[in-house]
Parts: structure tokens; C-alpha cells; sequence
């Protein structure tokens, strides 16, 4: 009888201990398949899982991806920027992810590291194979020149990041050279402390898409921000616009300048009951090959709706603004506003760091002459 | 091709059930004469206190395990207005070390954050669909 009893308690706590520890699987290497092609400027030299876990809940399997790469540089140009697609299934939302790496600068023959933390979705119905696929995007070198499949739109991302870094490097250059330490502390500190909205969150309804309007919203007109020098100028736009709910954003933009545009990206922004604006979202074309001929007008428009948050509290939403805040010409060429567009229309203290900014702010962090030595470098 | 089952042996089924039934009326006849309050059993004596506590921790933990595994994938969350909102999954753990997150929105239903990554110093700029 005792023997028993033994075998009864161990099986239920075996039970127990069984299905908590089902909750979440180590994540072997073998399950993430890495894609570089084999006459790509970058090689795949290490994968560590590291804390990969997976999890089977229901019908789906929940990916926390957390692997370190091992690269090196295999071609014969300076790498300045990378981005890796990080796929689970393409299908539904959830399931397929970007990660980039502005603003490197590795040598010929020198090896980077590139760490990948992303949360996934799979269908556990997707049966056997690797549960994440990450292969190359693109890479952007020295000379703005790209190499990859740029199934992401990579390249233009890649290169505004480059642009908005000699911008802002600028930027901060001038201040050291007008104002000294004093004045690059307080610039940076400005920085540091640009409003910033908590991550939207995105809505998936059937009625997003609708021009109609829903209980309680309203139609909003966009205010536009003008930059003399941008070869697009906004138009007119409206977006619905309920709380701090908003969606459904379209909007008309003219070609001004004398070469066709294939992608237009335009800055929006809200504005609280106290009059402090926020960046809410960036608003691209939606159509994919857009051909924007030199003094033509194209309308576009996007289905998404997100409610917007700032500390936790809803945004009560009063206003919009938009701006042009990217332009890719039909020859390659990418347009970002200049410093003198920033400061002219106050969008510099609005607008959140750019990559670049954020780098230089957590050098800050070490020690304003670590700032300075940074920005000393050609 | 299913093979063929080996042919059962003889077995008296009727004096089995018989003396099953009698066995049976003996053992009520016997609990009937002894009467009173019945002592405690052997195995009952030993289902109580941290016993007891442990068992029902055990099936405790088993049945939250199966509701959790029979519990949909919460990508697509209920909202409160009857919209299906979907958490950008700000992409699963965060690091405690990262200091300052810039997080960006895309109006074709994307989102993503900037921040400078504690194992490999680089900016890192994320984005998921």
C-alpha cells in the first residue's frame, strides 16, 4: 500500500512539473535558419540561440527570440548599415519582423555582431521546419552604394538614417563650435528630453478602412508644415479622429520639383489640449510603385487606426499637423528635411531623435568629452 | 491484412458471476453487523494536511496548465470598444539595461522602437508587421 500511495504523489507532481515546464521550450539553433546568399558582402561566421524560448499555446507557437550573429565583412567596401528580415510566417500579423543597424562603419574583412530580440507568432498548424527564418534585407555601404533583395525597402530607410546622421552631426558640430561644452550639453540635453508618445497601439477592424464616419468620431484636417526645398508639398488630408483614436489618414501631395517621385513619406502629427505636439505616425504612398510625375498629384491613403497614449494616459487628440518627411526620387535620390527646415518651423524640438541622435546621447551618457571626441571624428 | 485474434479459452463465465454475487452480499452483510461509526481507512488517514495540500496544489497547477494550453494566441486581443486591438508585441523581452526607447508607428499598420543595444553597443532600429 505505501509503495502505492509513493507512485500515486509522484505521478501528480510529475504532472504538474510537466506542464509547467511546457509553457516554454528552449530554442535550439536548429530551429532558426539563417539565409545569407553565398555572393553577399557579409558572412554568417556564429549563431547563439542564446535565451531563445518558444512556447505552444493553443494553436500557436510564441517565439522570444533573443540570438546573437557572428558576421564579417566579406567585400571589398566599408559596411554602413545592415537590416535582416525576421520571419516566422507571413500570413497573419505578428509574424514577420525587421531588424536594422544604421550608422556602422565596418572594415573589409572585420566581423560585427548583430543581436536579434524579437516576439513572434507562428501557426502551430505550419508543421515541421525552422520556426524563424532571417535572412538579408540589404546592406548600405560607405558610398550609399546597396546590396540585397530590398524586400523591405531597406535601402531608402538605410540611407535617410545616413542623411539625418550628417545632419544631425552637423548640428551638434556647429553648437560645439558657437557655444562651446556649455552649449553642446544643454543641445543634448534638449535632445534627451523630446515628448515622446508610448508605443501606439494598432487596431485591426473591418471599419478602419471606412470613409464613413463611426459613433462619436470626427473628420479632422490635416495642417501642413511647407518646406521650401522638399520636392513634394502636401496638399490637402484628413483623418478620422475619435479620443485618442485615429485612423484612416488621406492625403494629396504635388510633385514640385522636375524628377518623378517613387515614395513619399509624410510626418504626423498631434497635438494634446495643451497645445504640445507629438509624432504620431509616419504616413507612406501606399501604392507600392508609385510614379509620381514632376507637377503631378497623387492622393494616398492608409487603413490603419491606433490609439495613442503618453504615460500610461490616453491623448485626448485636438489637432493634426503633417509634413513631408521623406522623399525617394525615381533616380534613387532620398530627400529628408534639412537642420534649417527643423528649426524653422520648430519641428526640431517635436520631432523624436533620430538614430544617429541616439547614439550620441548614450555617448553622452559616458561623459560629455566621449560626446565630443565622437563628433571630432571625420 | 488483419491478423487473426488467438481463440479465446473456455472459461466458465456462469460460476465466475455466482461467486462474484455472493462474495459481493457478504461483504454488505458484514458492514451492516458491524454497524456504528466506521473507522477511518488507512488511505483516508493519510489524505489530510500537507497531503492533502500538496495534492490539490498538484491539480491546481495541472488544470491551469490545460486551460493555458487550450487558451487562443493572443495576438488579436478584445478591446473595450469591441475592436480587435493588437498589442504591438514590442517585441517580447526588454533588456533592463536599455535606457531609452524611441518607439515609431507606421501608418500602413507597423511598429517599431530605436535604442541602442546593451550586448552589442550598435542603435538598433526594429520594425514588425
Amino acid at each position: 500500500m505505501e509503495s502505492r500511495a509513493a507512485i500515486w504523489w509522484l505521478a501528480i507532481g510529475a504532472l504538474g512539473a510537466a506542464a509547467g515546464l511546457a509553457q516554454e521550450t528552449v530554442l535550439p539553433s536548429s530551429a532558426i535558419r539563417i539565409d545569407i546568399p553565398k555572393d553577399s558582402p557579409v558572412a554568417l561566421l556564429t549563431l547563439d540561440p542564446r535565451d531563445s524560448r518558444y512556447t505552444a499555446r493553443g494553436g500557436a507557437i510564441l517565439v522570444d527570440l533573443d540570438a546573437l550573429l557572428g558576421m564579417r565583412n566579406t567585400g571589398s567596401n566599408r559596411i554602413h548599415g545592415i537590416t535582416l528580415r525576421v520571419v516566422s510566417q507571413e500570413v497573419a500579423m505578428g509574424g514577420k519582423a525587421s531588424v536594422s543597424i544604421p550608422r556602422l562603419n565596418i572594415a573589409p574583412g572585420e566581423t560585427f555582431p548583430v543581436h536579434i530580440v524579437q516576439h513572434l507568432v507562428r501557426p502551430a498548424s505550419l508543421g515541421p521546419g525552422p520556426l524563424v527564418e532571417v535572412s538579408l534585407d540589404g546592406v548600405l555601404f560607405q558610398d550609399l552604394s546597396f546590396y540585397g533583395p530590398d524586400r523591405l525597402h531597406s535601402r531608402r530607410d538605410m540611407i535617410a538614417w545616413e542623411m539625418e546622421a550628417q545632419r544631425d552631426r552637423d548640428y551638434f558640430k556647429a553648437i560645439l563650435a558657437r557655444s562651446g561644452r556649455t552649449g553642446l550639453q544643454q543641445a543634448i540635453l534638449r535632445e534627451m528630453d523630446r515628448p515622446r508618445l508610448d508605443r501606439p497601439t494598432m487596431l485591426r477592424t473591418p471599419a478602419a478602412s471606412s470613409a464613413a464616419l463611426g459613433a462619436g468620431e470626427r473628420s479632422e484636417r490635416f495642417a501642413f508644415v511647407s518646406f521650401p526645398d522638399a520636392p513634394v508639398e502636401p496638399v490637402s488630408g484628413t483623418a478620422m479622429v475619435a479620443g485618442n483614436q485615429v485612423r484612416a489618414p488621406r492625403i494629396e501631395v504635388r510633385n514640385r520639383g522636375t524628377v518623378a517621385v517613387r515614395h513619399v513619406e509624410i510626418g504626423w502629427l498631434v497635438k494634446d489640449p495643451s497645445g504640445r505636439e507629438y509624432l504620431a505616425a509616419s504616413v507612406p504612398s501606399s501604392q507600392p510603385d508609385l510614379q509620381l510625375a514632376a507637377g503631378g498629384t497623387a492622393a494616398f491613403a492608409q487603413d490603419a487606426a491606433m490609439k495613442l497614449s503618453r504615460n500610461g494616459q490616453p491623448l485626448d487628440i485636438r489637432g493634426m499637423t503633417g509634413f513631408i518627411s521623406q522623399v525617394e526620387l525615381a533616380d534613387g535620390k532620398v530627400w529628408v528635411p534639412s537642420s534649417r527646415n527643423l528649426d524653422e518651423t520648430a519641428l526640431r524640438n517635436v520631432l523624436p531623435p533620430s538614430p544617429e541622435a541616439i547614439r550620441l546621447t548614450e555617448l553622452y551618457r559616458q561623459g560629455l568629452d566621449a560626446l565630443i571626441a565622437e563628433l571630432h571624428k571625420p | 491484412m488483419v491478423a487473426e485474434w488467438p481463440a479465446a479459452p473456455e472459461l466458465p463465465w456462469e460460476d465466475l458471476a455466482a461467486e462474484m454475487r455472493a462474495n459481493i452480499r457478504l461483504r454488505v452483510a458484514a458492514g451492516e453487523c458491524e454497524g456504528g461509526e466506521r473507522p477511518q481507512t488507512e488511505g483516508a488517514a493519510r489524505f489530510t494536511g500537507w497531503r492533502a495540500a500538496m495534492a490539490l496544489a498538484s491539480l491546481a497547477v495541472v488544470v491551469a496548465a490545460g486551460l493555458l494550453w487550450r487558451h487562443p494566441a493572443p495576438p488579436v486581443a478584445p478591446a473595450g470598444d469591441g475592436m480587435a486591438a493588437t498589442e504591438a508585441a514590442a517585441g517580447g523581452r526588454r533588456d533592463p539595461r536599455i535606457k531609452d526607447v524611441t518607439y515609431s508607428a507606421n501608418a500602413d499598420g507597423s511598429t517599431g522602437d530605436s535604442f541602442v543595444d546593451p550586448v552589442t553597443g550598435y542603435v538598433t532600429v526594429r520594425r514588425e508587421w
